[in-house]
């Protein structure tokens, strides 16, 4: 989205139009998504926390700083509700519904050639070794490789220095590789 | 302090030495292209030389593409946006400001009616009893609610 034009509709939102978020979620929202269920690991959960996120911002946007790219101030909301969720999820008694099925799903898991089908063997495997990864380490993953953010605005939404981040995104690396070694899934 | 400058034959039997420690910031913004000038000149001079660095690199690079072509910033509603159910939430609390405004003035009218009317004693007794047993029995209700539902232990429990 135009930054600008961006701008105009958070003004309006401000004065009170809802109306003009209409654009603004529609923009967004697949990158809240993206966060939540990187986090999450669970497609209804994700969708939950994406409105929820979305809700608060507008609610929030009096503390909005212009300045800053809305994307980033929105992914720092969302981040924060998400380990809020995961918090709240270790602290609840979970009954699982037996027909519910395995909470690890990928968003399209279609194989129609040999290619493809290895191709999502490994993003499955993928998906899986984050699971095992700590919660510092799939955050950085997902904030730098799914929603390709500069270290910068990592740093903003973490409220740690750039160095740190640079670090601890090769730590989060090296222990998705190791996850994945343990799988039995090897790079050359 | 930079990483120092790898050149020396002898370096390349270094390879996940103490050199690569020195890098190991170098190398995620290196393979994120964050890393410029000089401190990206030096790092691929290293790379020219560690084996196990330049296979770091590769390695991440290949993970990176991979948890990108997850597809995981697709909408949360297939074909369709989650606006119809943000909207709904922003508008419910004017909704409700709107109607509680209604509902007071309302009221007050009623009253006001109820006062200027020609109505006997009785009545008037009779009206007033009803309406105000009716709104102590919606007020006790509305309370009990909120009451159980803050007290209830098993909210939390998730299926």
């Amino acid at each position: 989205m135009v930054a600008e034009v961006e701008r105009q509709l958070l003004l309006k939102c401000r004065a009170g139009d809802w109306k003009a978020y209409e654009p603004i979620v529609r923009a967004y929202e697949g990158r809240v998504y993206g966060l939540a269920l990187g986090l999450l690991r669970d497609p209804e959960d994700a969708r939950d926390l994406v409105q929820d996120a979305l809700v608060r911002a507008f609610q929030s946007l009096d503390l909005y700083d212009p300045d800053r790219p809305f994307l980033g101030w929105l992914l720092g909301i969302s981040r924060n509700l998400c380990i809020d969720f995961l918090r709240r999820r270790r602290n609840n008694v979970r009954i699982e519904d037996p027909e519910d099925g395995p909470s690890l799903q990928l968003p399209d898991p279609s194989a129609e050639s040999d290619r493809e089908s290895i191709r999502e063997e490994t993003r499955s495997a993928v998906w899986k070794a984050m699971d095992i990864l700590s919660d510092e380490h799939r955050e950085v993953l997902v904030l730098k490789d799914v929603q390709e953010l500069e270290y910068a605005e990592i740093a903003r939404i973490l409220n740690i220095p750039q160095g740190t981040v640079a670090s601890r995104v090769y730590y989060a690396r090296k222990a998705l590789r190791e996850s994945l070694e343990r799988m039995g899934v090897t790079y050359p | 302090m930079s990483p120092p400058l790898q050149g020396s034959e002898e370096r390349r039997t270094d390879s996940g030495g103490s050199d690569c420690v020195a890098f190991r910031g170098h190398l995620a913004r290196y393979v994120d292209d964050e890393l410029q000038g000089e401190e990206r000149t030096r790092f691929e001079a290293h790379l020219a030389i560690c084996t196990e660095c330049a296979r770091d690199v590769a390695v991440f690079r290949s993970l990176k593409g991979e948890l990108k072509a997850m597809g995981l910033t697709k909408p949360p509603v297939p074909g369709g946006s989650i606006w119809d159910s943000v909207n709904r939430q922003i508008a419910r609390p004017t909704g409700w400001v709107f109607l509680v405004i209604g509902f007071v003035l309302y009221l007050a009218y009623a009253v006001y009616t109820f006062i200027q009317s020609p109505m006997n004693l009785i009545e008037r007794l009779i009206v007033g009893f009803v309406v105000a047993g009716f709104l102590i029995l919606l007020a006790s209700v509305g309370w009990e609610r909120i009451h159980d539902y803050r007290t209830d232990p098993y909210k939390g429990v998730e299926r």
